[in-house]
């Protein structure tokens, strides 16, 4: 699969993140917290990565009685090579670029 | 309930409108700084009013089926679910599966301020999600509009 474009460090967080358990199934909130962001860039993230068919999703099937169902996500195959692109590419960077911030994403709006 | 916010939207309207006259003129003593602010004021309106008309028009047609879509018990809930029901009840027919999964996140949430942050949040995604499912021939077709209005404006303002 080619990239056109870079996805933003945002965008890469969400993805690196979803790698740490690539056969898990993870929720919206957890990754907000997880990487201390916004639903409001969380959620566009999420979004686009699933309509760019790099995330399955699925709802929760055995919830808790009184609470809805929540919307589960993981990486899908052409995720799981892009997270390791990614991983790779930030690997191969110098240790004062972008390999050297701290896993949490900024918090400001970016697009994928 | 639908009058009752097609009021709330003129009034808001009219509200700011008269404020904005207002301060306007109580701030320009001047009498030609008074003119150049009516003519602005002249410009904002045609420009604006548009908007407002077409807004008035679109309302009816789009409320009922987003009221339609809201919870039953939407009184019962607080702030930031009322927030949320609103929002999934206007999002697009091929997001409202994310609006349902926004829902079900904030009954995880227990903390009244994150719920709000996390509410208004969603709202700010669900804004983002509006703005990239339109179609894209509006955006020619209002910036046309536009700037045909701004340049029939400012020709009929300079001339003397």
């Amino acid at each position: 699969m080619t990239r056109s474009r870079r996805p933003s460090a945002q965008t890469t967080a969400v993805i690196l993140a979803l790698a740490e358990t690539p056969a898990g199934w993870r929720y919206g909130y957890e990754l907000c917290q997880q990487l201390g962001l916004k639903a409001g860039s969380m959620y566009p993230i999420l979004i686009r990565l699933a309509d760019r068919r790099l995330l399955e999703t699925t709802w929760e099937t055995d919830p808790p009685s009184g609470r809805p169902p929540r919307h589960l996500y993981r990486l899908s195959g052409p995720g799981r090579s892009l997270a390791a692109e990614l991983a790779a590419e930030l690997a191969a960077e110098p240790a004062g670029g972008r390999a050297g911030r701290p896993a949490t994403a900024r918090p400001r709006w970016e697009g994928a | 309930m639908e009058h009752r916010y097609r009021q709330l939207g003129f009034a808001t309207v009219a509200a700011a409108w008269a404020v904005f006259w207002l301060v306007g003129t109580a701030a320009s003593d001047r009498a030609d700084y008074q003119d150049v602010y009516v003519q602005w004021a002249i410009t904002v309106a045609i420009l604006g009013g548009p908007s407002v008309i077409a807004a008035g028009l679109l309302w009816p047609a789009w409320w009922p089926r987003a009221a339609a879509r809201l919870p039953a018990g939407l009184a019962r809930l607080d702030g930031p679910a009322r927030l949320l029901a609103v929002t999934a009840a206007a999002l697009p027919a091929g997001r409202r599966d994310w609006g349902t999964a926004m829902t079900a996140e904030l009954a995880q949430v227990r903390d009244r301020s994150a719920r709000w942050w996390f509410a208004a949040g969603c709202a700010r995604a669900a804004l983002v999600m509006a703005r990239h499912r339109r179609p894209r021939r509006t955006t020619p077709g209002s910036g046309c509009v536009t700037s045909t209005g701004a340049w029939w404006t400012t020709r009929s303002l300079a001339r003397p």
